[in-house]
């Protein structure tokens, strides 16, 4: 899917009512199935970018172009199923306590299922890259931070979105769960999804291979070498 | 991209994960049921007994006589002389039947019953039904005698005391009107209530329409030589007519906790619901429509609402329709003894039930609705920000 900002510019309301100018006519188009990563300091709109990608936000001005059309535009309605095409991963996991491991994968592909079959091989083929089939009925508020990020990275993955937005994806990871979370990224870039991540962790480029390296500072995103 | 298609949402597997999403907070969900099956219970009981003694005194009344005539002195009723009784009152114009009874009050092993003459002109009625008329020292008894047996004996207490050998048990279908019934020979009942040969209790009279009982009522007095009591069958309905308003005004007593139970169980619901809009935030985050999240919201609550229901229905019905259930009838009419079993309209106890299952259902499931439905045309960012 190719993705593309125009001017896009957003702000955010303080608390004491004044505006706070987080992203200041960004332009960017993000190659269609490869991998994006932006970096940027805390604050900076890096998740904020991301959940403007994802349609969850409208922009101040400016717009969002996927394959040509102006996602950014669309009522909420539109924009929330055109969402089936784009895979979240949030910063904080955002899972459904009271579920399992399984089940909270399995939630973007629900409305859409034929019959209810929780053993889907896609399910099983994601959970047990990223190290997490043993923990298929384990109820998610049991497991550890890291292992609660890459259910969330599963379920970003579940129905092979042509969009990943991942923010700070391997957050929360050892080594091993990084190079777990990044390989499953990279072949999803290779597999023809745009995959956009936010992180702070300079390992990135070592374990990933990136077409688009940039940063967001000041709400200006520029391209780095 | 273009013109991405809208599919068909398909039903099963989202009422799968609507019971796997109510597993998640069993005992709330539980709950929520027993109160919703609880507030039936309390709405049902009432309409439906109500809907029940209706449907009774009716069976009841169509049968009655539409004036009864009783010998009145100033020391109460007396016998009246059966045949110079009838003939008098057929002389009245409009009067197609009159009837002496013999029947009166006396005393059995558990309280008074009413004990009433099966004369031969009975027979046929009386074959209709499946009995034989009982001969002399026999007695038939109605369901108030449940725990009789044929042959055992009645002892029976008014003017003098007589033993009858019990021959049958009246059907439950007689219900009010022959529960506590002792139908016996002529011979024996003037024998135990001591009216003499050629007497009776009162005279039954027929007219040719109800509607001309109550102009006919001073016609008929006139006729006797003796001062006489005439009733009609709107005197006997407005006796009903004081347990109807007793009924009534414990049915407005009871709507409404069951209104306020309503009402904070509907509160409650919709709270619960918008305590929970981040997670409809992140449904439609990760692809779910509005539509999918109010079916969710839809198969969710009907899944809590479609048990309660039954349940409380099914409640209800019984609490007022199994037999033997004694309360209503000691609540609404104070009877002691065993219980008359009530006519039952299915049809009429149906609507009702779905009447009170609407009124229950309609506002907490617009209630358990409404954070969905508000939160389906909302911004997926505004719902995820709650949950902050």
């Amino acid at each position: 899917m190719r993705v593309e900002c125009k001017k896009l510019s957003f702000s955010r309301i303080l608390e004491e009512g004044s505006a706070s100018l987080l992203l200041d006519e960004v332009s960017v188009c993000f190659p269609d199935g490869g991998v994006s990563w932006i970096q940027g300091p805390n604050g900076c709109g890096k998740s904020t970018l991301m959940h403007l990608l994802a349609g969850l936000l409208r922009p101040v001005s400016g717009e969002i172009l996927a394959d040509g059309e102006p996602v950014s535009r669309w009522v909420s309605s539109h924009r929330d199923r055109w969402r089936r095409q784009v895979g979240i991963v949030f910063q904080q996991p955002r899972l459904f306590d009271g579920l399992s491991v399984t089940e909270n994968v399995l939630v973007p592909l629900v409305p859409r299922l034929k019959s209810f079959e929780p053993d889907l091989p896609r399910v099983s083929e994601l959970l047990d890259r990223l190290g997490l089939a043993s923990l298929a009925t384990r109820r998610v508020e049991r497991l550890s931070g890291g292992e609660r990020q890459r259910v969330g990275v599963a379920r970003a993955l579940v129905n092979r979105p042509g969009l990943i937005l991942a923010d700070e994806p391997t957050a929360h990871q050892d080594e091993e769960g990084k190079r777990l979370v990044l390989s499953l990224l990279e072949e999803a870039g290779k597999n023809g999804a745009t995959v956009v991540l936010t992180s702070h962790d300079g390992v990135i480029p070592e374990i990933l291979g990136v077409d688009l390296r940039l940063r967001l500072s000041d709400g200006r995103l520029e391209p780095l070498r | 991209m273009r013109g991405f298609r809208r599919e068909t949402p398909r039903i099963g597997p989202l009422w799968i994960w609507a019971m796997r999403d109510l597993q998640r907070k069993p005992f709330d969900a539980l709950l929520t049921g027993l109160c919703l099956a609880t507030v039936i219970v309390a709405a049902a009981v009432g309409p439906l007994f109500s809907q029940a003694f209706s449907n009774t005194v009716e069976r009841v009344l169509v049968d009655a006589p539409s004036l009864v005539v009783r010998k009145v002195s100033p020391g109460g009723w007396q016998p009246i002389e059966a045949a110079e009784a009838s003939k008098l009152a057929l002389g009245v114009p409009g009067v197609v039947e009159a009837r002496a009874r013999l029947w009166g009050n006396a005393a059995g092993p558990d309280g008074p019953v009413t004990l009433f003459a099966a004369d031969a002109s009975a027979r046929e009625e009386f074959a209709a039904l499946g009995y034989d008329l009982p001969s002399q020292g026999e007695a038939l008894v109605g369901p108030a005698f449940a725990d009789f047996r044929p042959g055992d004996g009645l002892t029976l207490v008014s003017a003098t005391t007589k033993i009858l050998q019990v021959k049958g048990i009246l059907s439950a279908d007689h219900a009010l009107s022959g529960h506590d019934l002792v139908l016996a020979h002529p011979a024996d009942v003037r024998a135990i209530l001591g009216v003499p040969e050629g007497m009776a209790s009162d005279l039954a009279v027929w007219v040719f329409h109800d509607g001309e009982a109550e102009a006919m009522r001073a016609d008929l007095a006139q006729a006797f030589p003796w001062p006489v009591r005439v009733t009609t069958k709107a005197d006997t309905l407005g006796r009903y007519a004081s347990v109807l308003e007793r009924r009534d005004g414990f049915h407005a007593w009871m709507l409404l906790p069951v209104v306020l139970a309503l009402a904070l169980l509907s509160i409650g619901t919709m709270r619960d619901q918008l305590r929970r809009r981040s997670e409809i935030g992140l449904l439609k985050a990760l692809g779910w429509s509005g539509g999918d999240v109010l079916r969710l919201h839809l198969a969710k609550s009907l899944l809590i609402l479609l048990p309660s229901c039954s349940i409380g229905a099914i409640m209800a019905y019984v609490l007022v329709f199994y037999p033997g259930i004694e309360w209503p009838g000691t609540w609404w009419f104070g009877w002691t003894s065993r219980p008359p079993a009530l006519s039952l309209d299915s049809q009429g106890a149906w609507l009702v039930l779905l009447e009170v299952a609407a009124f229950v259902a309609l506002p907490w499931l617009t209630a358990a609705l409404l954070p969905g439905l508000w939160a389906s045309t909302v911004d997926a960012e505004e719902l995820l920000h709650d949950s902050r």
